[in-house]
């Protein structure tokens, strides 16, 4: 837990002004050297030549030749919106329409949830203090966090919630098997995360800066004046806002990691108390700080640190990039300019609106134009969960996919969150080929899909496909693959055994593997 | 640019080619400061036979060289590291340091490796990797494995092209290299015939048993229509599916009396190992290793970091031991972005710095030295007056084995845009 380290004060720091002017004439000339881009570019959204054609041949075509009541932004905006389409889902947004869909997923407080509250009855961990937490046996707040994570992502009727939420445990991502942030990830995921996943990125900001996970997990319960420890202020930097060296200097870290000195948490000698956020003024270097270009005088206490969460938050750098990162997540690779530009001014004039930003990426125009993108394998799982109407009586049964596919959630060590690329995971199609085949054969121990329901009514193998097609595809299934699912049921006895492994196979076909 | 997703089509071998080196304008500057007209240190044209099989292990998180190899000869070492520096070698400090050259040392915890570094298969190149400037673990990892400092487009990796840019040492090999990882290592990314594999003691289909075969195919049809890159990545599980069930990993015996660590990375080096005597055409493995960012609490002597290398040491000692026994073609290298500060900061820890070291090992490489051109740990010297300046550009050990040891002559197309100084890492080879 965070001890607190009790050392003199010692200012050990070059010159500030010096310091920061010299460093600003370094960094003009590595700007030169290393071409590095403009600031208005950022990371995430770099130009690139135009799209690669569409990964599912066929789709189109196909549902111009069949009769399907979806058009291509209904679909496209069911499948970012929710973690897997469903039936369900598919006919809301045909009787609400685009933008109504759209609202009553962003109220999603008004939506009905007791189905899912109901299945996490039992897990009293969520929403437990750290000093009853660490009461619990080892391991037990984890287990209990990582399943409810995998239950709310399948069931919740609130997804585009469950969307953002998930967006947002990668962009700030905690290691839960780092000491004490077994326990402590429970407090941040539901007072960090859930609590502003759908509001405004300054307050996420903000809490995630006062979470003792995150400070605990980027070890800057232990920075104190004099020696600070750059880890959180780095990452602060380069992962939560402005982006890699996008914006700021060495010294700035260095000056950001002087404001967070005394950024720390409570330990046991504080009781009920441990594990909160607390400010230690005898730890903090209380020296004046010129950070961002920004001067801080001397005296300012745990303010220091405030005010570089405000001015990270409503630069322009920032905005740019959290604009780009939700694009790329709820639009598609690539986003165009002109989408990236709305929801950056969205960001700028908002305060950093979430549903501000998520009402410019949802509307129907950027919707029709949304190229597909490749499912990362939790959300393959989810997804092949929620179509098949799978019922999950113990979530230990779906960790097994995802620890063989590489992405259970809090699993993901360094701060930088589980990648959302398709070259990062596109390399090992094997072992979600084993989640369809051992989901469909039963081989998952408390996960189970009812075959009988979800084929009731089908007397034929032709009939089987169009199942699959309807509940999977939303009817888009692409010719190629439903040729290569009907002659796989075919070459067979019609038999459940068969029928079984055709489901299966539909997970693992490679047009279920985009959305 | 997208990273070409090739199956080895010759027309394609061009195409890449010049791709990658179109983006090397304007990077020119960040070439070594030797000029582009000096040539490479001459050594003789080696004429051993047969290609080496390359193991890369990259630590991730920045390992801390100066520990790894302790310049117990430094007194600025032992100033800016109070309670972190590995004791000298003659304090009769029951930690102290092992010592190899007079300057440099082992830590403790590295004992294992003194074995192959006596044998002289073992060398440690100090003050060693990329002069770009960033301290940022993501793009400076990106940037050594890419091979090309401050790229951002490049997708592919310098083994990667490496494979692309040399014909497959088995014209049958079905698989040419592989990472041992979820997702595959920049390293290698756009190698051709190239896959991660999590764990190649089990890589095949789940499923009812008596249709695994008609499943495969199935599968096998399904993906030959699907545009890539799952196409590739399909066309290379399977591949790799009927490679690996034929090689006996549960039977297998280390040579030599090896006993690898039970680890990650033990696992697999072990793998790694049952792979190249199994010769199968394998002629890269990539290898990760996590955990070293130890900004916090870094105990070298018997704490996190202690353990990683106690990890490290006792893993490659193990593979020293079984491999080097019955195979001399083979080279392994370890390296990480960057190394960490000089100073301990207040955690009793370090944060990210600069210069580092990296292990290589082989038979044919010029092992039992520490080879460095020494800047110093006086202020004046450090890089940004914080931490151990490069002064070997880590591409010029990778690329000195790439063209003595891979046989790969086109240096250009591995490390586009640097000129390579060959520094003696490689023995010459009896003529």
């Amino acid at each position: 837990m965070g001890t607190r380290a009790t050392r003199p004060h010692r200012r050990q720091h070059l010159q500030p002004h010096s310091a920061s002017r010299a460093d600003s004439r370094q960094l003009t000339r590595r700007d030169l050297l290393f071409g590095r881009r403009q600031a208005a570019v950022g990371r995430a959204c770099r130009p690139l030549p135009p799209a690669p054609r569409d990964p599912t041949p066929g789709t189109h075509q196909a549902a111009a030749r069949r009769i399907t009541d979806y058009t291509v932004a209904e679909r496209n905006l069911v499948q970012r919106v929710t973690m897997g389409l469903t039936v369900e889902e598919l006919e809301r947004v045909r009787q609400l329409g685009i933008e109504g869909y759209v609202e009553y997923h962003l109220d999603y407080e008004s939506i009905d949830d007791s189905e899912l509250e109901a299945m996490l009855a039992g897990y009293t961990t969520l929403s437990m203090e750290v000093h009853e937490l660490l009461d619990q046996p080892p391991g037990g707040p984890l287990a209990e966090l990582v399943f409810a994570t995998i239950l709310r992502a399948v069931y919740s009727r609130r997804q585009l919630f469950e969307r953002a939420v998930t967006f947002w445990n990668d962009h700030f991502s905690i290691y839960i098997q780092k000491g004490a942030t077994d326990v402590l990830k429970t407090v941040d995921d539901r007072e960090v995360i859930r609590a502003h996943a759908l509001g405004t990125f300054p307050d996420l900001l903000s809490a995630s800066a006062h979470s003792p996970a995150m400070l605990y997990y980027l070890d800057n319960h232990t920075s104190v004046a004099g020696q600070p420890n750059e880890n959180y202020a780095r990452e602060l930097l380069e992962l939560h806002t402005l982006g890699a060296d996008n914006g700021y200097s060495q010294t700035d870290v260095e000056e950001a990691a002087r404001c967070f000195t005394g950024w720390t948490l409570h330990g046991y000698e504080a009781g009920a108390d441990v594990g909160k956020f607390t400010f230690a003024p005898e730890l903090h270097d209380d020296d004046f700080k010129r950070v961002l270009g920004e001067y801080i005088p001397p005296g300012g206490g745990i303010q220091d640190g405030e005010i570089l969460l405000e001015l990270l938050s409503a630069h322009e750098n920032t905005a740019f990039r959290i604009a780009c990162k939700l694009c790329h997540w709820f639009w598609g690779y690539h986003p165009p300019r002109g989408l990236v530009r709305e929801v950056t001014d969205a960001y700028l004039t908002t305060g950093g609106d979430m549903r501000a930003m998520l009402r410019a990426v949802f509307t129907e125009r950027w919707m029709q134009r949304a190229r597909p993108k490749h499912k990362r394998p939790y959300h393959l799982i989810v997804s092949a969960l929620r179509a098949l109407g799978g019922s999950v009586t113990n979530p230990y049964g779906l960790v097994i996919p995802l620890q063989s596919t590489g992405q259970i959630p809090f699993f993901w060590v360094p701060p930088d969150g589980y990648p959302d690329e398709l070259d990062f995971w596109s390399g090992l199609p094997l072992p979600r080929w084993n989640f369809g085949a051992s989901l469909l054969n039963n081989e998952l121990p408390g996960v189970s899909v009812d075959l009988e329901v979800f084929l009731a009514g089908v007397q034929t193998a032709e009939g089987v496909i169009d199942r699959i097609d309807q509940r999977l595809f939303g009817g888009a299934l692409p010719e190629v693959d439903r040729a290569g699912l009907l002659a796989y049921l075919e070459a067979g006895v019609l038999s459940w055994e068969r029928a079984a492994e055709t489901v299966g196979l539909a997970v693992a076909a490679p047009s279920y593997q985009w959305y | 640019m997208k990273a070409p997703h090739l199956a080895g089509c010759p027309e394609y071998l061009e195409l890449s080619r010049r791709q990658f080196l179109g983006v090397t304008g304007g990077l020119t500057a960040l070439a070594t400061a030797a000029p582009a007209w000096l040539p490479r240190v001459a050594f003789a044209r080696h004429d051993c036979t047969g290609r080496d099989t390359i193991v890369s292990i990259f630590l991730r998180g920045a390992s801390d060289g100066l520990t790894v190899c302790v310049p117990h000869a430094e007194d600025a070492y032992y100033t800016a590291r109070p309670t972190l520096a590995i004791p000298r070698p003659d304090s009769g400090d029951p930690d102290q340091a092992i010592d190899l050259d007079g300057f440099f040392g082992l830590p403790p915890a590295m004992a294992p490796l003194v074995e192959a570094y006596d044998a002289g298969h073992l060398a440690i190149v100090h003050a060693c990797g990329s002069h770009h400037p960033t301290r940022s673990h993501f793009d400076a990892q990106r940037f050594m494995e890419v091979g090309i400092p401050g790229e951002l487009s490049t997708a592919t990796g310098w083994l990667g092209r490496h494979l692309l840019t040399s014909a497959p040492t088995d014209p049958e090999a079905l698989v040419r290299a592989i990472g041992i990882g979820y997702a595959l290592a920049r390293t290698l990314a756009g190698g051709p015939a190239t896959l991660p594999v999590p764990d190649p003691t089990d890589f095949g289909l789940t499923g009812p048993a008596g249709t695994e075969a008609d499943r495969l195919q199935a599968l096998a049809d399904l993906y030959a229509q699907a545009q890539e890159p799952l196409k590739s990545a399909a066309g290379n599980t399977m591949s790799t599916i009927a490679l690996l069930e034929a090689i006996d990993f549960a039977g297998y015996q280390p040579a030599g009396g090896a006993v690898y660590p039970q680890s990650d990375l033990g696992r697999a080096l072990r793998s790694t190992a049952a792979l190249i005597k199994a010769e199968v055409g394998v002629e890269a493995v990539a290898i990760d290793v996590g955990g070293w960012d130890t900004h916090d609490q870094q105990g070298p002597i018997d704490g996190t970091l202690a353990g990683l290398m106690a990890d490290l040491a006792a893993g490659l000692s193990a593979f020293h031991a079984d491999v080097f026994a019955d195979t001399t073609n083979l080279t392994l290298v370890a390296m990480s972005e960057f190394g960490r500060r000089l100073g301990e900061n207040g955690s009793l820890g370090t944060d990210h710095g600069h210069g580092n070291a990296m292990l290589v090992m082989g038979d044919s490489i010029q092992g039992g030295q520490v080879l460095a051109d020494w800047p110093g740990l006086q202020a004046e010297e450090l890089f940004e007056e914080r931490d151990l300046a490069v002064t070997i550009d880590y591409r010029d050990v990778l690329a000195e084995i790439v063209e003595l040891r891979l046989m790969n002559p086109d240096l250009a197309g591995v490390f586009p845009g640097h000129t390579p100084i060959f520094h003696g890492i490689t023995r010459p080879c009896p003529s």
